[in-house]
């Protein structure tokens, strides 16, 4: 009876445990893959949604259009290149003239925008802050069509070039 | 017996692990699922959010120009009351799923547009300003404008001086060389202002040159009842004979005239106030001169077209009183020659089908509006803003401000 209990309890055999062991490692590496390849949709779908960039582009595009819509129609700067574009606003009731000033232009990575005092007759500014709207800017690109302004950013969103466009229509 | 008790107590203690990892496996998948449905949805809110926002403004910015629209379109169909536009509430915007309301309210000196689009839970509100203005802005056109070479013009400062063209056709102003623009230059909306503006080297603008958002609303002439009513009286040149007017500048005399035909060297002047209806043409001849006196004033309504031989001219003796002469153009007017043949040609001009042709060789102040206008060489314009926009029957809306929330 003992020889057998044994024989019943004998040990694996070699090729037992290798078709074992490669079929654990098949499956536990099959199951990491997807446990990464899920990671790693979540964190690129994290990035594109309430990531850098994208809260980045969203502010860049609102800050955009809610200054370019209150702008003067009749006068705007615009870069050759296309680099730069500065619009000009009234500050209050009281203004007769657009008295305020914003300069939006691409600084290194970092789109960049210029509050400040418009001397309209001089055309002269005065600046007196500046913000960074956007990081990882590559490209900023800016055009004026008759009373819109359109404005095209190319950002590095973690190695792919995504490109946002803004437009707004000036109404002073 | 024992070794039949035993056996299924070492099969289970071996078969314990491949249960346990799949479960793990399940349950991080799952809780990885769950984390990237929950970015899916809060993405998707959030995206619908931005579309709702942005469809709330469209909708706000279309019930205001609509109520722009409107409103001038109030002020065209006289006789206007002052009123504004009545409010409008959710009125489905086109296309989308957004309505709009707006409200205009009479402040006394102007007008508040306030406009609030509605999409979704989203809500964006947009406000305009309009007073009560004058398309004797300067010189306004629906075409052309050319401005020979030399000419001068004269504005004051912050007077809100600009030459204006519905147009958007290449070479539509035209201002060529040594012509020096104290104002604005201003072309239809959507026009390239490079196409459209030809200008010279030695051109300067000393205001802005862009592309408006709007087409000016040249509104047709109509005729005032009281000339309407008028009994037609034939036009008879008599030398030394002058049209007399009433006294009273508040109660002009109303004519109204078959022609108007003053012979080669005739003189016909007005004295008094009149308000003149001519229903034909309107010539000059050479050398002839149709003259506002000193302390007169003349209402004109062209019927028909102005015809000017050489040498003659239209002329206003009140100086720096453009008030005194002002003529207005009918839709049966499609041409105006003016000449002037004193110093100084006061007046202002609103005749918005014909081809203005200005020769002039000396000065002419005030204002102009005409379907197109042609200034002749060496002649210089002074513009005068009018002073006495009549606030019971305006032409147009100033636009004043426009903001939003």
């Amino acid at each position: 009876m003992k020889s057998g209990n044994k024989t019943i309890r004998r040990a694996f055999s070699l090729i037992e445990l290798v078709i074992t062991v490669v079929a654990s490692l098949i499956i536990f590496l099959a199951a990491s893959v997807l446990i990464v390849d899920s990671q790693k949709g979540y964190n690129k779908m994290f990035d594109r949604t309430l990531g850098e960039v994208a809260v980045d582009s969203e502010v860049a595009r609102r800050t955009f259009e809610t200054i370019v819509r209150k702008a003067s129609q009749s006068r705007s700067l615009l870069d050759i290149d296309g680099q730069f574009v500065e619009v000009y606003y009234y500050d209050s009731f009281s203004s007769t003239k657009p008295d305020k000033y914003s300069n939006f232009y691409l600084n290194g990575s970092e789109l960049m925008v210029d509050y400040g005092d418009y001397d309209w007759d001089a055309r002269t500014t005065n600046v007196q802050s500046t913000i960074t709207l956007a990081r990882n800017v590559t490209a900023a690109t800016f055009s004026v069509n008759n009373v819109s302004i359109q404005m095209i950013l190319t950002v590095d969103d973690n190695g792919q070039q995504v490109t946002v466009t803004s437009s707004a229509v000036r109404h002073n | 017996m024992p070794n039949k008790i035993k056996k299924p107590l070492i099969k289970r203690f071996r078969s314990g692990s491949v249960l346990p990892f799949a479960v793990t496996m399940v349950i991080l998948l799952f809780i990885i699922g769950l984390g990237l449905t929950r970015l899916g949805l809060g993405a998707r809110l959030a995206s619908a959010k931005t579309t709702a926002q942005l469809t709330a403004r469209a909708a706000a910015d279309a019930g205001f120009i609509q109520a722009m629209r409107l409103m001038n379109a109030r002020l065209a169909a006289k006789p206007w009351d002052g009123s504004p536009i009545a409010s409008v509430s959710d009125v489905p915007l086109a296309g989308a799923d957004a309505t709009f309301s707006y409200t205009v309210t009479d402040a006394g000196s102007y007008y508040q547009i306030a406009s609030t689009g509605k999409s979704g839970s989203a809500e964006k509100t947009v406000y305009g300003r309009l007073a009560i203005g004058s398309l004797l802005f300067g010189i306004g056109v629906k075409d052309i404008i050319d401005v020979k070479v030399g000419a001068i013009f004269n504005a004051p400062a912050d007077s809100g001086f600009a030459i204006r063209t519905n147009s958007v056709a290449d070479n539509a102003i035209v201002l060529k060389s040594g012509v020096t623009i104290p104002g604005d230059v201003i072309c239809g909306p959507g026009g390239n202002t490079d196409d459209v503006v030809n200008i010279k080297s030695s051109t300067v603008i000393t205001g802005e040159t862009y592309s408006a958002m709007d087409e000016i609303d040249f509104p047709v002439v109509v005729l005032p009842a009281d000339l309407q009513s008028t009994a037609l009286t034939n036009y008879n040149y008599v030398a030394g004979t002058p049209i007399v007017g009433n006294a009273d500048p508040a109660n002009p005399r109303c004519v109204k005239l078959d022609k108007i035909d003053i012979p080669n060297g005739g003189i016909q002047i007005i004295q008094g106030h009149c308000k003149i209806y001519v229903v034909g043409t309107t010539t000059l001849r050479q050398s002839a001169e149709l003259i506002v006196d000193s302390g007169a004033s003349m209402q004109m309504y062209l019927g028909g077209n102005m015809v000017a031989g050489n040498s003659n001219g239209l002329d206003n003796l009140n100086t720096n009183l453009p008030e005194a002469l002002t003529i207005y153009g009918l839709s049966t007017c499609t041409q105006m020659d003016l000449k002037a043949k004193g110093d100084v040609f006061f007046g202002y001009v609103y005749v918005p089908d014909a081809a203005l042709r200005v020769y002039a060789k000396n000065t002419l102040a005030g204002a102009f509006v005409g379907k197109s206008f042609t200034l002749t060489n060496s002649a210089s314009f002074t513009f005068i803003p009018p002073t006495n926009t009549d606030d019971n029957d305006p032409d147009s809306y100033l636009f004043l401000r426009w903001w939003e929330e």
